[in-house]
This record gives structure tokens, C-alpha cells and sequence, in this order.
């Protein structure tokens, strides 16, 4: 028997390569017009959606002879016209719209999609129980989740919406060690703006298990939060000024700057530590002090702001005094005097 | 006569759903998706209209750019405007307030509230 010569072995085979990618090739341009077409038949059909889907928001048809209309039109459309509309208005238009889609079953299809393999469809499914304010409990919640942190904000966002805040807190910050997305940040600060407890609560008992940056996300929403708590629950804030990363502890000191008030908070820090650590740790120092304003604070500032080294630092001190209305002192520091020189001409120039 | 309402949204949808309510309530609607055309209509066409509803973010001019040339054009400065934003917008809307405009809503806003305060600014 004679053996194929080698090049006519490697002529078969770049031929069934070529034959390979031809069909490829051909299958996804056959797919992509299909996507077009099917894209161009759902915009087609918009208009018409959108003009039986405002019809709506009026009371004269019943809802039933809305949803009745909206079954014989392109399902996708009316999907996105809905989504859309529901994620963008408030008030009875968005609750008529609701009831429009509980009437079309797209409650029962996104507790479908929440089953699916997909991590985008359920995601999709999270986002419409979350419009459409469907109930879940908090086991099918943490089935769903699992440890996947996508899931874990989508479902904490649900949870925010649907009042339970403490858990979506919970949710997002023991579900995974890694940093939140933008969507998680806004999730937790919504969730906790009105009543931090929860955040303070959470991160009390799971900070020790966070990556830094995950620290730094946590403190930048405990300082926006501005409402006052019990000194207790925000004293795992002042453990953190002996972080290893100055980031933190500059964090940690901006994130207590609405609890000066007590007397605990303010007695927990030891500010010649402060004082005496790299300048962004500092810079934070004299913020929160300016921002507590009372008298200690005040001659903390001035000793501390007078022998100040670094420009930045020393701006920082000296406005946080001149904000507060403190007397002008005057410190063998020649810096000292050209920063207050500096402040009260911008004071006076407005 | 009917009130006339410029309404300056780039999104479709929601031009849409603006148009709707407003001409329910018996306003004569006109909708633009873009600053320029906005601007251009407003300019050029001599198209005063009693109110505009004007959304912050547009494509190539933005809101707060249309709305600085309303206000600076002497024909115009007295149009009441809308802006329509977006949460956590506050310091811009502040801005808005500064440069004129009369009032805000933000979204997601409820389409009937968005009526009565168009309806309050004609009256």
C-alpha cells in the first residue's frame, strides 16, 4: 500500500480547513441578517406598541383590551417599550403599566428566566421581578445568588426596591470579598442613606474578611451617609485607623465625620497618631476636625495646622479653621501666616 | 387657544410618552430630539413657545447649553423652562435654577406630576 505523499496530507487538510471556515463563515453572516431582520421587525413594530402602551396611562380602555391588543403585536417590542417605561416613571401612570404586565404574564416569565442556566437571563429575571415588584423569598433569593457577585447585586438592588434594605446590604457585602461595581455603590448608599445601621452593622461583622478597596468602597458610602447612630456601631471605624494602608485610614477618619457629636467617636482617636502619619492621613484629620467644629476640635487644628509641614495639608487646616469662624493665630511658621494670607484673600475676593 | 410646549428629549420613548400626557391635557406638543434643532427651531424659525420641557442630557448640545441661550436671547429669556433630570443631579440643577430655569423634575418622574407643573408654568 503506498503512503500519501506529505503534501498531498496537508492540501487535505487546509482544504477542510477551508471548507470549515467557509461554513462558519456562512452561518454567521446567515445569523447576523436573521438578527437584523428580526431587529428591524421589532422596531417596525414600536411605534404601534408604544402608541397601545400609552393608551393605557388613559383610563378608557380596560386593561384587559390593552393586553388583549399588545398579545397580537411583536412580544419583544412590548417587552422593551414596557421595561423601558416601568424603569423611567413613577407614580399610578407606572402602576397602570404594571398591571399591563402582570396582564401579559411577564411575572411568571421572569421567575422563569431566574431559573434559567444563564447568568444574562437571570438577570434579565432579576431586573423584571424588580419592576414588577414580585415577590421572592429570601431562600429562593440566596439559592439564586449563590456566590456569583453579579447576581448578588442585581438581587440586592430587588431587595433595596422592594424595602428590604438590611438583607440587600447583607447581600452585597458577605455575598463576595471583591470590590462592588458603580451599580452595587449606588445599591448600598440607597439602601442605607436614610438609616445606615444596616451598612454599620454588616461591615462591623465582615470588614476583618474584605479586600482593601473593598474597605475604601464601604467607608466613602459611610461618609455620605449622614444621618447620627449610636457610637457602638461605628466603633469597627476607628479599629481601622491602624490599617496598613494609609487609604483606609484616611478613609476611616472622613467616614466618621458626621458622629462627632459624641463624645466616644471623638474620644477614639488619637490624633497625635494622626498627625504624625503620611500627609493624606493628615489631610483627613483636618477635614473631619473642621467638619466637627466645636472648641477641641478647634485647638487640635490650630496646634496641629501651625507646625504643618506640607502645603496641602496646611491649606486643608487653615480653612477648616477659617470656615469655622476661629481666630487667625500667629505661629513662628512663616507657611502658617502665607497659607491664612492666602485663605482670607480668597475669602475676600469671594 | 391651546398652550404650545417644546419638548427637547432625545429619547423616543419617552418623547413620546411627554407628548402624550401633554396633548391629553390639551397643549399643542411639538417634540425635538437634539439641542441644535431645538435651538434652531427656537432661533430661527421664530417658534416661541409658551413652555419647554428640556432634558439635561442631549446629544451634541446639551441641555444646559440650550438653556443658557434661552435665557440670554431677549425674545426668549421669558419662556418658562422645565429641566428634566436625572437623580443625583442636584448641583447641576442648582446650577439650572441659577441660569433660569423654573423649575425640575427628575427621573424616573411620574408623567401626571410632569403635567401639572407644565400646566402651573403657563397659568
Amino acid at each position: 500500500m503506498s503512503v500519501p505523499a506529505v503534501d498531498t496530507v496537508l492540501w487535505y487538510l487546509l482544504g477542510g480547513v477551508g471548507v470549515a471556515l467557509s461554513v462558519l463563515g456562512t452561518a454567521t453572516l446567515a445569523l447576523s441578517v436573521r438578527m437584523r431582520l428580526h431587529q428591524l421587525e421589532r422596531e417596525g413594530a414600536r411605534p404601534e406598541v408604544r402608541r397601545i402602551v400609552l393608551e393605557a396611562l388613559d383610563s378608557e380602555p380596560s386593561l384587559e383590551a390593552v393586553a388583549e391588543e399588545l398579545e397580537r403585536r411583536d412580544r419583544e417590542a412590548t417587552i422593551e417599550v414596557l421595561e423601558k417605561y416601568l424603569r423611567q416613571l413613577t407614580g399610578g401612570d407606572r402602576e397602570r403599566l404594571r398591571e399591563v404586565a402582570l396582564k401579559l404574564d411577564l411575572d411568571d416569565r421572569a421567575l422563569d428566566l431566574l431559573e434559567s442556566p444563564l447568568l444574562h437571563r437571570r438577570l434579565e429575571g432579576l431586573n423584571w421581578v424588580t419592576l414588577l415588584d414580585v415577590k421572592l423569598q429570601e431562600e429562593e433569593i440566596a439559592e439564586l445568588v449563590g456566590d456569583d457577585a453579579k447576581v448578588a447585586e442585581a438581587a440586592a438592588r430587588y431587595l433595596h426596591q422592594d424595602g428590604r434594605d438590611r438583607k440587600a446590604t447583607e447581600t452585597l457585602l458577605t455575598t463576595h470579598r471583591q470590590p462592588l461595581s458603580t451599580f452595587a455603590m449606588d445599591t448600598l448608599y440607597q439602601a442605607n442613606s436614610g438609616d445606615p445601621t444596616p451598612i454599620l452593622d454588616v461591615s462591623r461583622a465582615s470588614s476583618a474578611e474584605w479586600q482593601t478597596s473593598k474597605t475604601l468602597q464601604v467607608l466613602k458610602v459611610v461618609e455620605h451617609c449622614s444621618a447620627s447612630v449610636p457610637s457602638a456601631r461605628v466603633d469597627w471605624i476607628s479599629d481601622l485607623s491602624s490599617h496598613s494602608s494609609p487609604e483606609v485610614r484616611a478613609a476611616a477618619l472622613r467616614a466618621v465625620r458626621h458622629q462627632g457629636w459624641q463624645t466616644v467617636v471623638r474620644e477614639s482617636i488619637d490624633w497625635s497618631s494622626v498627625f504624625s502619619d503620611v500627609a493624606v492621613v493628615r489631610r483627613a484629620g483636618y477635614r473631619t476636625l473642621g467638619e466637627w467644629g466645636d472648641a477641641a476640635s478647634l485647638r487640635l487644628l490650630s496646634e496641629y495646622g501651625s507646625q504643618e509641614t506640607d502645603d496641602r495639608c496646611r491649606l486643608t487646616a487653615v480653612q477648616a479653621l477659617h470656615e469655622n469662624g476661629a481666630p487667625r493665630s500667629h505661629a513662628e511658621n512663616e507657611g502658617y501666616a502665607r497659607t491664612w494670607d492666602w485663605v482670607e484673600a480668597l475669602s475676600r475676593a469671594g | 387657544m391651546s398652550h404650545r410646549v417644546l419638548v427637547v428629549e432625545d429619547d423616543a420613548d419617552l418623547l413620546e410618552l411627554i407628548r402624550f400626557k401633554l396633548a391629553n391635557d390639551g397643549f399643542d406638543v411639538l417634540g425635538i430630539e437634539d439641542g441644535e434643532r431645538a435651538w434652531e427651531f427656537l432661533a430661527e424659525d421664530g417658534g416661541r413657545p409658551d413652555a419647554i420641557v428640556l432634558d439635561v442630557m442631549l446629544p451634541g448640545m446639551d441641555g444646559f447649553a440650550l438653556l443658557k441661550r434661552i435665557k440670554g436671547h431677549e425674545e426668549l429669556e421669558d419662556v418658562p423652562v422645565l429641566m428634566l433630570t436625572a437623580v443625583g443631579d442636584e448641583d447641576n440643577m442648582v446650577e439650572a435654577m441659577e441660569v433660569g430655569a423654573e423649575d425640575y423634575v427628575r427621573k424616573p418622574f411620574s408623567p401626571s406630576m410632569l403635567q401639572a407643573r407644565v400646566r402651573r408654568l403657563v397659568e
